[in-house]
C-alpha cells in the first residue's frame, strides 16, 4: 500500500533582494497512514516552508507532493478545497493563530460552515462534542481566546483543525511555547486523537526530546534537505549524521 | 556559615487590591537563602510565581503588583530601599538576564554602545574605555570579531547572539549574583546548550552567585547545585539537586521531575 503523502524532489525558493533562496533543496520524504513522522531541525533548517508547501500555503518550485494518490501542487478549485479539508494544521503560537474577537465556539464552527459539513444545531453539537474531546468544557464556545491559558489556547487550535475531519496534520512546533508539564499533556492529548481517529501526523519540532515519544520515523533537515530519517528508536540510539549527532547532543543531560 | 549573599524572608506578592478590592496572592510567602558563588535553580510551572519572585528581587515588579517581606542582599533591605539605592545595585551587584533578548535590547542602538552604557550608568565618565570594555566584554561572551559586531544592531544578529549581549551587559561590572529568567526559552535546542555552557562557564570564573529561573528542570539540573520548587505561590521543595531527581517529593515536583524524563535511559 501506497503512504497517505508522498513527496518527491521538493524544492522551494524564496526570493531575495540577490536572486533566490533554497529554502526546501530537493525533499523527498512518504508518511504512512496513521503514523507520525517527526521533522526536526534548527532555526532555518527549511522545515517549516516543508511543512508548508504540503499544505499548498506557499508555492513549491518544482517536485510533487501527492496526497492519498493525488497530485497537491496542481489541485484547483473544489478539490483543492478539498484537500483543505482533508490536511489541517497546528501553529506554534496559538495566540497568533486563533482571532482575538472570535469566541471560541466561532472558530471551531467556521470550517464546519466553509465545508458545509453539518447544519447549525448539528454544528454547535459537534462543537460541543470537540471542546470535551480535547478536555475542554461545551461552556467555553462562548468565551475568547484572551481568557485562556496558552495549553487551552493550543487545545481550542487542535478542536478547530479536527471540526472538519481531517485525516492528515501539520504540527508546527505546536508544542514549543508551552512548559514542560503542558506540553506532556498536549503531546498525550495528541497521541490519543491520533489512536482514536487514525490521523496522520507531520510533527515538525526544533527539540528531539520533545519528538521522542510520539515520533514513528524522525527525519533530520539541515540547510533546506533531509540528511537522516530513521525511526525513532534507531535515530536515538545510533545517529549517523552529524545534524542528527548535534540535535542530540544539545538535550540537556540530565544527571539521574 | 557564611552570611548568605541573598536571603530572602517571607515574600508575599500580591496583584491588585487596590480600591478596597480583593488582592490576588502570587507568592504566599516564600523564603530561601543563598551563599556567594552558589548555584541555584527555581523551578516551577507556568504561572507559579517564579518569574514575580525574579522581578521582585530586582525591584521590578510592574503595577498592579505589590511585595511585602524582607529580602537582604549584601547588607541592604532590597524591599525598603529607595529606587535610587536600587538602581545603583542593579546591573552592578545584582544583574539579570531575560527571556526574550529582542525585547531587551534598544532597536535603534548598537550593541556595544548598549553595552558601554552600563557602565556609564555605573559612574564610567570616560565614553571611549566604556566602549574599549564593551567590546572586551562582548569578545569574551563568544561574539568574535567584536569590533564589527560591536557596531550591529539588534535585529542583524541572531537569537542566541543577542543572548549573548545581554549576558555580556549583565556580567560587564562582575555582580555577586545573576539572576537569569528562563534565558534560553526563546532559543533553538543547539543554541540554548551554548548559552547554558557559557553561562556556566562565566559563573565559575567569576565564583558568581546564580539563580536559574526556568520551568524545564533540563536547563536547572546541569548546572544547579541545588532546586527550589515553586508552587502555587510557595516553596514546595528545597533540596539538592540530585536529590529532586532521584527522589522528588511533593506532587508537583514530580511531575516536573517526570516530564523531563527520557522515554528510554540513554547512554
Amino acid at each position: 500500500m501506497s503512504a497517505l503523502l508522498e513527496v518527491r524532489d521538493l524544492v522551494v525558493e524564496y526570493a531575495s533582494r540577490d536572486g533566490s533562496v533554497r529554502a526546501v533543496d530537493g525533499v523527498s520524504l512518504d508518511v504512512p497512514r496513521g503514523e507520525t513522522l517527526a521533522l526536526v531541525g534548527e532555526s532555518g533548517s527549511g522545515k517549516t516552508s516543508l511543512g508548508r508547501a504540503i499544505l499548498r500555503l506557499v508555492p513549491a518550485a518544482s517536485g510533487s507532493v501527492r496526497f492519498d494518490g493525488a497530485d497537491v501542487l496542481t489541485l484547483n478549485g473544489d478539490s483543492l478545497q478539498r484537500f483543505r479539508r482533508r490536511a489541517q494544521v497546528v501553529f506554534q503560537d496559538p495566540k497568533a493563530s486563533l482571532d482575538p474577537r472570535m469566541r471560541v465556539g466561532d472558530v471551531i464552527r467556521e470550517g464546519i460552515d466553509i465545508h458545509a459539513l453539518a447544519s447549525r444545531p448539528d454544528a454547535n453539537q459537534r462543537v460541543a462534542r470537540l471542546l470535551a474531546e480535547v478536555g475542554l468544557n461545551a461552556t467555553d464556545a462562548d468565551r475568547l481566546p484572551h481568557e485562556f491559558s496558552g495549553g487551552e489556547r493550543q487545545r481550542i487550535a487542535i478542536a478547530r483543525a479536527l471540526a472538519v475531519e481531517p485525516e492528515f496534520l501539520v504540527l508546527d512546533e505546536a508544542v514549543s511555547a508551552l512548559d514542560v508539564l503542558v506540553r506532556r499533556q498536549v503531546l498525550d492529548l495528541l497521541a490519543a486523537l491520533q489512536a482514536a481517529r487514525g490521523l496522520t501526523y507531520l510533527f515538525i519540532a526544533h527539540d528531539l526530546a520533545v519528538v521522542e515519544r510520539i515520533a514513528t520515523r524522525v527525519a533530520v533537515m539541515q540547510q533546506g534537505r533531509i540528511v537522516e530519517c530513521a525511526p525513532t528508536a534507531a535515530l536515538f540510539a545510533a545517529p549517523e549524521s552529524t545534524a542528527a549527532q548535534a540535535l542530540l547532543a544539545a538535550i540537556p543531560r540530565i544527571p539521574w | 556559615m557564611n552570611p548568605a549573599l541573598l536571603s530572602v524572608e517571607q515574600l508575599q506578592i500580591d496583584a491588585g487590591g487596590a480600591h478596597g478590592a480583593a488582592a490576588t496572592p502570587i507568592l504566599r510567602g516564600v523564603s530561601f537563602a543563598l551563599q556567594p558563588g552558589e548555584t541555584v535553580g527555581l523551578l516551577g510551572a507556568s504561572g507559579s510565581g517564579k518569574t514575580s519572585l525574579a522581578l521582585a528581587l530586582l525591584g521590578l515588579l510592574p503595577l498592579p503588583l505589590t511585595a511585602r517581606g524582607r529580602v537582604h542582599f549584601e547588607g541592604h533591605e532590597l524591599l525598603a530601599a529607595s529606587r535610587g539605592a536600587r538602581r545603583a545595585l542593579r546591573g552592578r551587584r545584582l544583574a539579570m538576564v531575560f527571556q526574550e533578548p529582542l525585547s531587551a535590547l534598544n532597536p535603534r542602538m548598537r550593541v556595544g554602545a548598549q553595552v558601554a552604557e552600563m557602565a556609564r550608568a555605573h559612574g564610567e565618565r570616560d565614553a571611549r574605555r566604556a566602549m574599549r570594555g564593551a567590546v572586551e566584554m562582548l569578545g569574551r561572551v563568544g561574539l568574535a570579531e567584536t569590533d564589527a559586531r560591536a557596531q550591529r544592531y539588534p535585529h542583524e544578529l541572531s537569537g542566541g547572539e543577542r543572548q549573548r549581549v545581554l549576558l555580556a551587559m549583565a556580567l560587564l561590572l562582575s555582580p555577586a549574583l545573576l539572576i537569569a529568567d528562563e534565558p534560553t526559552s526563546a532559543l533553538d535546542v543547539t543554541v540554548q546548550a551554548q548559552v547554558l555552557q557559557l553561562l556556566h562557564a562565566q559563573q565559575r570564573e567569576r565564583g558568581m552567585a546564580l539563580l536559574l529561573v526556568s520551568h524545564d528542570l533540563g536547563v536547572i539540573a546541569t548546572s544547579c547545585e541545588r532546586t527550589i520548587v515553586l508552587h502555587n505561590g510557595l516553596v514546595v521543595e528545597d533540596v539538592p539537586t540530585r536529590q529532586l531527581l532521584s527522589a522528588p517529593e511533593h506532587a508537583q515536583a514530580r511531575a516536573l521531575v517526570d516530564a523531563v524524563r527520557p522515554a528510554v535511559r540513554r547512554a
